[in-house]
């Protein structure tokens, strides 16, 4: 009786199979018209509202009122709303696999949780980052055309906003992963990725002791918006990005582990 | 092989898997029999790492499903109704499996052949019909021709034609030195297939023996004899170790006693007969024999029909 076969391994390398899963998972989004054309639909919609919010900016300018902005901080603001297709992507990539019982195809052919999540992640952070930098850097174009003199903006304008929206998205996918896998339901994943990001930045307006005003400005929302406009009040762009990293770390790390611990 | 070394799962305060140990062998095909809620499904999501045993463990060919690196090319396993995403179609299914395993593209199409999928292989699972979708199933377990078979119900929402394909598929490969090991709350449908079966009940194994030892241990023939003077024939036939049933006012059935003994009584008594035959029992008896106590749902007739 033989014991050892093909593929057959006790521990073997962690990244083959890490990227071969990745490749599955992206045949697997891509594969799904409802997931690409919500994703698809984010960025055009980010683009649409960047062209709106650029004729807002100048026919208040015009009517004598300081809302100038450089576009492609015109096109980031409207993430607040367009945020939510990147959420409702992430969140739909895994519990999908949870509602369709496929999760238990997922694991069978990619046993160790890690490899399998990490595929997840990869992909998700991956196609954030692109949304990010294509929905900034096509429609800052609309916005200036639509913002006129008050949408006049310098390179590095550009730059700070491509990556700061990139890597925004690429972590609140990987947020909302993590919420997924602790909710392990569409309707729950949503909600509560709705919560994080639009929810508790109104709910914490609304208490008005001044610790919770503090504590807000670390919800990944602000942290996204200090990130991308370069503010130094109340801190700059690299603390920004450790938030988000801090907040990506805690709910993913909760996913992880709800994924390792319970049966699938 | 699968091999289960006391194996036990407990969901809260129910122990669905109780100590199960037992080992399946190649070149075979292993039925695995129970009643619904039995711990057939639970047992076979712990042989593929999907759930965690409370204790004991699976393993297949001597290791732990989780420490294969790219399981799909060793163990094929369809867990009944989780055949892809209702959004996917079939080949972007199978390819994605295929993907993450290093296992050929061109594979994909050769099992879509196989289960005769391929005029619908670009359409959505969503639209398949179970029996489909069963097929589905079955291909992606065949996708890395893996030589352990793990098949859960695999002959659910299958038509007449797809239980003989399926039960075909299951010997040919066994004789080619395959592990297959098929579940299924029916005898029925192992019965001719199975060389090997092993029972469950409540999480405990019941048994584990050949299937045509089970039938030969477990069913005693039941001989049937008419008679216009059945009542006589009874009262000469009574006897310690023999059960003799009235189930029509000619009619006896005859536990416990040769053909022949109950010939000669009759003639020896002067008594007229009508019918003498004897029905060997089905193993579907011998399940429900086995099974009848140990059943989690019942009915008041599952009852009386699994004691008779």
């Amino acid at each position: 009786m033989s014991t050892l076969q093909i593929g057959e391994s006790r521990t073997g390398d962690f990244a083959g199979p890490l990227l071969r899963a990745t490749g599955a998972e992206a045949t697997k989004f891509f594969g799904l018209r409802a997931l690409v054309g919500l994703y698809a639909s984010g960025i055009l919609v980010t683009i649409a509202l960047g062209w709106l919010l650029g004729a807002s900016a100048k026919a208040s300018g015009d009517n004598g009122f300081d809302t100038a902005m450089p576009a492609p901080l015109l096109v980031f603001a409207t993430l607040q709303f367009s945020q939510l297709f990147f959420a409702a992507v992430a969140a739909l990539h895994i519990t999908n696999e949870y509602s369709s019982g496929s999760i238990y195809t997922t694991l069978q052919s990619v046993p160790r949780r890690s490899v399998m999540l990490g595929a997840k992640a990869l992909l998700l952070a991956g196609l954030g980052l692109v949304a990010g930098v294509c929905m900034i850097g096509l429609g800052t174009i609309p916005a200036t055309l639509s913002a006129g003199q008050y949408g006049a903006f310098a390179l590095s304008d550009l730059v700070s906003a491509c990556l700061g929206a990139g890597a925004y998205l690429a972590l609140l996918s990987l947020m909302v992963l993590g919420l997924g896998l602790l909710c392990r339901n569409s309707a729950g994943a949503i909600v509560s990725a709705i919560m994080l990001v639009i929810g508790l930045p109104q709910i914490l307006q609304l208490i008005p002791f001044e610790w919770v005003q503090t504590l807000a400005q670390y919800l990944p929302t602000n942290a996204a918006t200090f990130m991308a406009t370069g503010a130094s009040e109340p801190y700059g762009p690299p603390a920004a990005l450790l938030v988000l990293i801090g907040w990506t770390v805690a709910l993913l790390g909760a996913g992880y582990i709800s994924l390792k611990r319970r049966d699938a | 092989m699968i091999a289960f070394e006391a194996l036990s799962k407990d969901f809260g305060a129910t122990r669905a898997v109780n100590a199960l140990t037992a080992t399946i062998e190649p070149g075979q095909v292993t039925g695995f029999l129970g009643p619904n809620g039995a711990g057939k499904s639970t047992t076979m999501r712990m042989i593929l790492g999907l759930d965690a045993p409370s204790s004991g463990q699976a393993l297949v060919n001597s290791v732990p499903y989780a420490q294969l690196r790219y399981p799909l090319h060793t163990v094929g396993a369809h867990i009944s109704g989780t055949a892809g995403h209702p959004g996917h179609t079939p080949r972007t299914f199978l390819k994605s499996l295929a993907q993450c395993n290093r296992i050929p593209a061109s594979r994909v199409d050769e099992v879509l052949a196989e289960v005769g999928l391929q005029p619908v292989a670009g359409k959505r699972i969503g639209g398949f019909s179970l029996g489909m979708r069963q097929r589905l199933g079955i291909a992606a377990a065949l996708l890395g021709d893996p030589q352990i078979l793990i098949l859960d119900e695999p002959m659910n929402g299958l038509d007449a034609e797809g239980i003989s394909w399926i039960r075909q598929l299951m010997r040919t490969r066994a004789e080619r030195g395959g592990t297959i090991f098929v579940s299924s709350h029916l005898m029925s449908e192992v019965q001719q297939v199975a060389d090997q079966l092993i029972l469950i009940g409540r999480g405990a194994l019941i048994t584990q023996a050949p299937t045509q030892e089970l039938i030969k241990q477990f069913t005693e023939p039941v001989i049937t004899v008419r008679s216009p003077q059945a009542a006589a024939l009874a009262g000469l036939l009574l006897q310690p170790g023999v059960e003799v049933n009235a189930t029509a006012g000619d009619r006896l059935e005859v536990i416990g006693l040769p053909l022949e003994a109950i010939g000669a009584s009759a003639f020896a008594g002067g008594i007229e007969l009508h019918e003498l035959s004897v029905a060997h029992g089905s193993l579907e008896n011998a399940y429900n024999q086995l099974t009848h106590d140990t059943v989690e749902y019942s009915t008041e007739l599952a009852g009386r029909v699994g004691s008779k």
